[in-house]
């Protein structure tokens, strides 16, 4: 699943999911832009890993709900690799947990800020630019959310289904134009702030414990999403567009406290 | 997860429904180049098979042909012990075969043509389904893989048996996914729009076009589906790569979405006529 000769620019690219997907451009041949905020210090680790491999690779810091930021990002990285012909959304941040009722309006601008509106500032920012390409792939990564859209968590919902709202009409006006556009969806992945619950939820305290009671044999990790947006801007995956795939092991993406305590609806 | 060999079905045994033509035949062969030893299952062109068989030995896989009409549950049991006995197991099942029949209205609909394009797809998938699980569930990882298409939401009035029977395929799979989770099988359909095949050059004919080559502008993302769009999802599905994507009915249609796939062919007709 090759995607030698490309450029990738992923946003939030320094941990978790995003660290993720670029290790695995950057594997398959890939020169990657890892974009960050804050985490400079992580951002510039993924970037070294991806050189020591043999890659190429540079941190780059903008935030994605910031225009100016993000057009001043997309130059830098035309200005260092050429071009970018792989564009992937997958910065984000969680929100307020809690009802619609009791979140202040400013947090709600927040999220929709940092998803929403930084994925068209992305999008937008490089659109021109890939179509003077042969061709080019932009992978919004969405959520397992917008499959069944849980209670207390208005803001986030909203985004990623505006996401993937975005995502399926952008596939139609672009798809003369050779840019395919996709939503990768994932599950549960064990982060940090995963793992605390998971301690709390389940009483397991590693990963490698919650791994043993997964249906497929292990908790998914953020290589399992890099791995399918890397096939989709590969040669093999290229007559795919306009779809939404939930990367999300076993399917309902339960949380490890499901296949622990018993089936609980989600709605609890 | 296994470094450099995220993408290798070696060790792993594929039975392909309808394997020995088009769709069928790119799946047989896209597995077999990730290192799978493939049945390649036939109904009456058994030239074809043999010669797809041919071309998987010729990747230095293992290779059988087994006839067996899919809408036969007794047919496919013994065409699931066969294919043990010769390659000693099946851990991927992908149920390609189908068949299709001629528009026409419910109204004025043919009930046993109906009964028939029903009986391929639906009973087919259900019994291959039926017949490798005791298998499958034997086996560390089992791959189900439905072959759907974008009938199932572009619903185009006419082609009503085609368009329910890939519809009732979409659901078994989504439904299948849930109830074979805890044991390791991965399940998914894949939903393939017109496609370069013998199927679709009735459509080149229908709109005065000698070759999909002149039609490929027209058309999104500047060609025509190839059988190999879906055979290289389904390896990489079945690989350790796609190993945590299941329950996913995903289409291969270029964004194509509910547009129905002559309406591109008459479109590209009127412009090259200059209309």
């Amino acid at each position: 699943m090759r995607v030698e000769g490309r450029v990738a620019l992923v946003t939030g690219g320094s941990r978790g999911i995003g660290a993720g997907i670029a290790r695995c451009m950057a594997e398959e041949g890939a020169a990657v832009v890892v974009n960050y905020v804050q985490s400079e210090r992580l951002a510039n680790e993924v970037v070294e890993g991806i050189r020591e491999g043999g890659g190429r690779a540079i941190a780059v810091q903008a935030d994605v709900g910031n225009y100016v930021q993000v057009k001043s990002m997309v130059e830098r990285s035309i200005g260092e690799f050429g071009k970018v012909d792989i564009l992937v959304n997958n910065a984000g941040i969680a929100g307020p947990s809690g009802p619609m009722a009791d979140i202040k309006p400013e947090e709600f601008e927040e999220v929709i800020n940092n998803h929403l509106v930084g994925s068209f500032n992305t999008a937008h920012c490089l659109l021109h630019h890939m179509r003077g390409l042969d061709r080019g792939d932009i992978i919004f990564i969405s959520s397992r959310q917008t499959d069944f859209f849980p209670p207390n968590s208005s803001p986030y919902n909203a985004a990623k289904a505006g996401m993937d709202g975005m995502a399926q009409g952008l596939a139609k006006e672009e798809r003369y134009n050779g840019i395919r556009v996709n939503v990768v969806a994932p599950g549960l992945v064990p982060t940090d702030i995963l793992m605390e619950e998971l301690r709390a939820t389940t009483g397991k305290d590693s990963v490698e414990e919650v791994d043993k009671v997964m249906p497929f044999g292990r908790m998914m990790r953020p290589e399992d999403i890099g791995n399918l947006c890397t096939f989709l801007a590969s040669e093999q995956g290229s007559h795919i567009s306009g779809e939404v795939i939930y990367v999300r092991g076993a399917v309902g993406g339960e949380p490890p406290s499901f296949y622990v305590n018993g089936p609980k609806p989600y709605y609890s | 997860m296994g470094e450099g060999n995220l993408h290798s079905l070696e060790g792993r045994v594929a039975l392909v429904t309808g394997g020995s033509r088009g769709i069928g035949r790119a799946i047989s062969l896209a597995m077999a180049e990730a290192g799978a030893d493939v049945v390649v299952n036939f109904v009456n062109d058994e030239v074809s098979a043999r010669g797809t068989a041919d071309e998987i030995r010729a990747l230095g896989r293992k290779a059988m042909t087994c006839r067996a009409d899919v809408a036969d549950p007794d047919g496919v049991k013994a065409m699931v012990g066969a294919a043990v006995e010769g390659l000693g197991k099946v851990d991927i099942l992908v149920c390609n075969a189908g068949i299709i029949r001629r528009d026409s209205h419910v109204y004025e609909a043919d009930l046993e043509e109906f009964r028939e394009v029903i009986e391929n797809h639906v009973m087919g998938a259900f019994n291959c389904v039926q017949a490798a699980l005791p298998v499958m569930r034997q086996q560390p990882r089992g791959d189900i893989q439905l072959i759907g298409s974008t009938n199932a939401k572009m619903l185009p009035m006419g082609l009503t048996s085609y368009n329910v029977a890939k519809a009732g395929i979409e659901v078994m799979g989504r439904v299948l996914s849930k109830e074979e989770q805890g044991h390791g099988i991965r399940v998914n359909v894949i939903a393939p729009t017109t496609t370069e095949t013998d199927m679709a050059s009735g459509l080149l004919k229908r709109y005065g076009f000698s070759s999909f080559r002149e039609v490929d502008p027209y058309l999104p993302l500047g060609r025509i589906a190839q059988p190999r769009d879906t055979g290289n999802l389904c390896a990489f599905l079945a690989s350790e790569a796609g190993g945590h994507i299941s329950g996913q009915v995903i289409y291969v249609d270029a964004s194509q979405d509910r547009k129905p796939t002559q309406e591109f062919f008459s479109s590209a007709a009127e412009q090259r006529s200059g209309i």
